[in-house]
């Protein structure tokens, strides 16, 4: 008798760059993230790469921060896990012949998981967005050059795949017993996506900045075969196929302005375009061939598109520094990419405000200390709109669920300069 | 320790004294071999370069992913006073060209070398930092990696259609190294470095429910598994020549074997016990020495090393772990031009030749011990392991690589 499994599955999970959620230290926290024509040395190199060749001396950025879901689902709290991680960045600037280059790393490390892939079934009302958008490894290696007012930065954020290429099961009769072994080989190989940067000071007061990342996800393809071979009971196999892409972070584009009315003043603004219209389909896909003359044969799970639809994102911050301290304030609106739900997904999101608030504290030069250090902190609150979903009668009779909820953050981080 | 900075060593410096570092180490590379020697002398430098690798390994394949980029970089705290240059921090990094890491677990009856294995296929993240104490330093690095663990669960819906729910983690794997030095006289430092056991663990749990027929699969394996290591070691350095001593142990012993472990049910078949054989894998110990010589600008180097094996002598059972002890010998050299300094090295690891020999017995259910008969109501002995009646290893690891480091 031979029998034949095939079960194959095609999930997406979505999440935007945790650092876009949480800021690369403190001071974009504190600034609602719209430090993109501002930033200079380690802090750039996730907005702006084009800043790392700004900085004077090398730096070293260590940051922890946490964010804390307050999201319901239908009155009850959704299942949203709390976020937390470390950041660090580091920039070397160097020069050659004059011109000033400079190199650096990002790096954001979530404290319980390098990466985590979570699917849920196509029905159940959930964060798609943010079940798992802070719940990834970054790694952000960039290169900058400086020429005269402009600056220019380019690098790579880098993510993994993890596939099988080789998992077999063989059950099999040795002396007259059943038996299993396996064979196993599993990758991660490395996945990455641009990113650009240009920086333009046209005078003393105003700087405009640039970026672009492209788009990123993590891809899982598991491949389990198992090879049966019992004599008079069962021969044939059994192949388990998965495969799932998560982390899908959307190609973006910023348009970041600073303006400094007063030498202890900056104030910016920030538009980022996102293309989530590329994203094929939010939904987890299963599809499962079973010959093993079962009737009727098993039906296929419905696959409809995502139809996200592309966002701009709006952003804005002020800082006030003197010699030792400084304030920060920041704002912003981030309109939802998921259209109404009415069929049968059941993606939860909505449009977000944002309001935070950041302070600075520079420890100048002294007997011990050989540079400054720069220590941050900031708070965030993000607002998610109450939206209440009611299903197309024809697909779901009856059908509904609201959601809702805000977001707490909190960032703290130094910078250390060598 | 069996990972690739074991096998290929960190930067040409070091790798060309054969890896005889715990008490000579005294730059970014330290990061590795003894954290304490990070703080061993002032300044910082950058350290980048490329190491290959090649087998010719007896019954099996050529190492996977022989070829890495290396990074290591130390700084001082920028500390003024009595603290100046005695907090240093850096970070060691060895990259593979397409990969993070790549685990390999063989069948039980693959010809296998258990100490190379996958080690050539990870990368290596290993942040780290020392202090100075008078004539005490101490050092503590990190090494991360990830492992993967998760659930998938699939069954039918009302219309036969299948819902999954799916739930895989990376989670972060870190495990410590730690070191102190002590400069004995002014020519003789001593040290000691330890190294936490590290492994990548793989587990998958398959769930599903098909037309009544369970399909459950739980899927276990630690991948890139390294030791328990203890080395000790001195270094004598006057003038223009340093020599270096090292012996150390490495607890094999409480290795589960690189087999994967299964449970399962399957349709018609039921539950399926999996064949996983116990090896007593075997505590190592090894010594290595090292020269260094600089003749102007020029410097050239050498060393050697030894290592008992792992994997026990005698297999007369399922398993084919062909690890021999190992005799390493490694040449080196390089030149500085003002702040820059180019090194390269070669290194050979000769695996010693061992023979397994089969025995057949059906009544003896210990799958390590010996052989079973595959189909005992067949004339003759049915037997298909790789290994049987005999099977002969050995081989030799050829390395090399080159090293730029520039002072900071």
């Amino acid at each position: 008798m031979r029998s034949l499994l095939v079960l194959a599955a095609l999930a997406h999970g979505v999440a935007a760059d945790p650092l876009d959620e949480l800021g690369f230290g403190a001071a974009a926290t504190g600034m609602a993230n719209a430090r993109g024509a501002l930033a200079v040395g380690a802090e750039s190199i996730h907005v702006d790469p084009s800043g790392v060749a700004l900085a004077e001396r090398p730096e070293v950025l260590l940051g922890w921060q946490i964010a804390h879901d307050r999201l319901e689902i239908n009155g009850d709290a959704a299942s949203v896990l709390d976020a937390h991680g470390t950041s660090f960045g580091l920039t070397v600037p160097f020069r050659i012949r004059g011109l000033r280059f400079g190199a650096g790393t990002a790096l954001y490390l979530p404290d319980q998981y390098l990466t985590r892939i979570q699917l849920t079934p196509i029905g159940e009302p959930h964060y798609l967005r943010f079940e798992s958008a802070t719940q990834r490894l970054v790694v952000e290696p960039v290169v900058a050059v400086a020429l005269g007012d402009w600056s220019f930065g380019a690098g790579a954020s880098v993510l993994a795949d993890a596939r099988t290429r080789d998992l077999v099961f063989d059950v099999g009769v040795v002396a007259g017993t059943k038996q299993g072994e396996a064979r196993l080989d599993i990758e991660l190989p490395i996945r990455i996506a641009p990113l650009l940067g240009v920086r333009w000071r046209p005078s003393r007061k105003v700087e405009v900045g640039m970026s672009f990342r492209g788009e990123l996800s993590l891809d899982l393809a598991l491949d389990i075969v198992a090879n049966i071979d019992v004599p008079n009971i069962v021969t044939g196999d059994a192949t388990i196929a998965l495969r799932s892409v998560s982390h899908f972070t959307p190609a973006r584009a910023t348009l970041a302005a600073a303006f400094y009315p007063r030498a202890d003043l900056a104030l910016t603004a920030q538009a980022t375009w996102e293309n989530w219209s590329a994203l094929g389909s939010g939904v987890p896909d299963l599809r499962i061939l079973l010959a093993l003359d079962i009737e009727p044969p098993l039906v296929d799970s419905m696959q409809p598109p995502a139809r996200f639809h592309d966002i701009v994102t709006l952003r804005a911050g002020a800082e006030w520094r003197t010699r030792c301290y400084r304030l920060r304030g920041g704002a912003g609106y981030l309109p939802s990419p998921v259209p109404a739900q009415t069929g049968l997904t059941s993606f939860a999101d909505g449009d977000r405000t944002l309001a935070t608030l950041g302070a600075g504290l520079r420890i100048a030069p002294n007997a011990i200390l050989a540079q400054p250090i720069d220590l941050d902190v900031a708070l965030a609150w993000h607002h998610v709109f109450d939206d209440l979903v009611r299903k197309d009668i024809a697909l779901s009779p009856g059908g509904a669920f609201s959601s809702g909820g805000e977001i707490l953050q909190a960032s703290a981080s130094a910078t250390v300069r060598f | 320790m069996a990972n690739p900075l074991e096998v290929v060593g960190l930067t040409s410096r070091h790798a060309g004294r054969a890896g005889a570092n715990v008490a000579a180490v005294d730059d970014a590379a330290a990061v590795y071999y003894n954290p304490a020697g990070l703080v061993a002398r002032p300044g910082a430098e950058l350290s980048i370069g490329g190491v290959g690798a090649r087998a010719n390994l007896d019954g099996s394949g050529s190492l996977p992913d022989p070829f890495g980029v290396q990074l290591a970089v130390r700084v001082p705290l920028p500390l003024r006073g009595p603290a100046k240059d005695r907090v240093v921090i850096g970070m060691a990094l060895h990259l593979l060209p397409s990969d993070i890491a790549h685990v390999v677990a063989p069948a039980p009856d693959q010809p296998y070398y258990a100490y190379y294995g996958d080690r050539m296929s990870r990368l290596v993240v290993m942040p780290g930092a020392a202090v100075r104490f008078g004539r005490l330093a101490v050092g503590a690095s990190i090494d991360m990696l990830a492992g993967v663990d998760g659930q998938i669960v699939a069954t039918e819906g009302a219309t036969r259609a299948i819902d999954s729910r799916i739930d895989v983690q990376i989670p972060t794997v870190a495990r410590v190294g730690a070191g102190a030095t002590w400069q004995l006289t002014r020519c003789v430092r001593i040290a000691i470095a330890y190294r936490q056991r590290f492994e990548i663990p793989v587990e998958t749990s398959v769930r599903t429910l098909v037309a009544g027929e369970p399909i459950d699969l739980d899927l276990a394996v630690s991948g890139q598994f390294t030791p328990h290591v203890v080395t000790v070691g001195g270094a004598w350095e006057r003038g223009r020549h340093v020599v270096s001593l090292d012996a150390r142990y490495a607890r094999w012993s409480d290795y589960a074997g690189p087999y994967v472990r299964v449970e399962s049910r399957l349709p018609l078949v039921g539950d399926v016990p999996a064949l996983s054989p116990r090896v007593p894998f075997e505590d190592t110990f090894g010594a290595r020495a090292g020269l260094e010589s600089k003749l102007g600008r020029w410097t050239a180097r050498g060393g050697y090393g030894f290592e008992t094996s792992p994997s026990p002598a005698v297999q007369a059972g399922v398993t084919n772990l062909l690890d021999g002890p190992r005799h390493t010998f490694a040449a080196g050299g390089g030149r500085t031009f003002g702040r820059l300094r180019v090194d390269a090295h070669v290194q050979l690891e000769l695996v010693g030749g061992r023979e397994l020999v089969k025995e057949v017995d059906n009544d003896n259910p210990d799958p390590f011990k010996t052989l079973r008969d595959e189909d005992p109501m067949l004339d003759g002995v049915q037997i298909t392991n790789p290994g049987f009646p005999s099977i002969r290893g050995g081989g030799h690891v050829l390395s090399a690589g080159l090293t730029v480091e520039v002072g900071l």
